[in-house]
């Protein structure tokens, strides 16, 4: 019988590194091999009695945030222009209570002031400057108006 | 890997079909089991949030897988934060609690096994557990986490070089 020479590497062939990796494969076995000697490679661990039968995710259906944020967008718009309108609102119907009442407290006070000082400047104008020391002022504050209507009429 | 006809599936079906196994993946990263079941509720709310963005490109276990393993990394990283306040690391803070706890069945090496993992960063401690334990092969490990198989082995060899020499530390 002929020996069979052919070249086996031609017809068969191993992943890439095969023989570079080789040794160091040959070490992480010899390696393993003592610990599995030593430990075993059952998982030591248990769970409790019929976990895997009792177990049961309830998964909530999934939320539609899309629909839940459009609704909360308009909602709070919503809101805003209720909140803005009901202040120019209550601005407006304070500002109509409050128009003609303060335009009549207005006249009043300038009706009471023009009463209170007429007789004072009619009779400072009546008189002549020279008397003017002796006019019948009898508080301060008429000293001070005469002396602001003074200050006017010089002005102009 | 068991691969059915996703598409005809509906979310219940995949609930049911993939709770169990997406549990244990993410119960090797969180070790609790309440923290686990926290974590997988996220994972299947996700999932179920973005059913309608899944294109089907890979497979819903690897997708599911995908998305545990973000979320159980997500978690142990904000527990870690929320920790940091503390005198103690929440690796420590784990190993105490696994001592203790009622669903931990491990003897004296197997926790000293867990204490191990605990040490190793973040993505040698998933890789070593998904080959370890559930012995999932590097492609599909690859799909997943998408990370080369090159790289992943490299990552494997390191985990497992470092566990045997803390191992060994402790034996001493």
């Amino acid at each position: 019988m002929k020996p069979n020479n052919k070249d086996t590497s031609k017809i068969f062939s191993v992943p890439e590194n095969y023989f570079a990796t080789f040794a160091q494969e040959i070490q992480t076995k010899i390696a393993e091999d003592k610990i599995r000697t030593a430990c075993g490679n059952t998982p030591p661990f248990t769970v409790p009695e019929d976990f895997f039968k009792n177990i049961d995710f309830k998964l909530k259906p999934k939320k539609n945030y899309k629909i839940l944020k459009t609704i909360f967008a308009v909602a709070a718009s919503i809101l805003l222009i209720f909140a803005i309108s009901q202040t120019v609102f209550i601005e407006k119907q304070n500002n109509k209570t409050q128009t003609p009442a303060l335009a009549t407290e207005n006249d009043n006070l300038f009706k009471e002031v023009e009463n209170y000082n007429s007789e004072l400047l009619i009779s400072y104008l009546s008189e002549s400057e020279d008397n003017i020391e002796n006019l019948p002022v009898q508080e301060d504050a008429d000293l001070e108006y005469l002396a602001d209507y003074m200050a006017l009429a010089d002005m102009y | 890997m068991n691969q059915p006809k996703d598409a005809a599936l509906n979310f219940d079906e995949i609930v049911a079909l993939y709770s169990e196994k997406l549990y244990w993946h993410i119960r090797k990263i969180v070790l609790l089991h309440d923290d686990a079941h926290d974590v997988l509720q996220n994972t299947f709310l996700k999932a179920w949030k973005g059913l309608n963005k899944f294109k089907g490109n890979a497979s819903v276990y690897t997708w599911l897988y995908r998305i545990a393993t973000n979320e159980a990394i997500t978690f142990f990283n904000k527990k870690k934060k929320q920790n940091s306040v503390s005198l103690t690391t929440y690796e420590d803070f784990l190993s105490k609690t696994l001592e203790g706890d009622a669903y931990f069945d491990g003897d004296k090496m197997q926790l000293k096994l867990q204490q191990a993992i605990l040490q190793l960063p973040e993505k040698q401690r998933v890789v070593f557990n998904m080959r370890y334990f559930e012995e999932v092969k590097y492609k599909a490990m690859s799909e997943i986490l998408g990370t080369s198989e090159g790289a992943l082995k490299a990552s494997y060899h390191h985990a497992v070089k470092k566990i045997e020499k803390l191992l060994l530390l402790q034996e001493i």
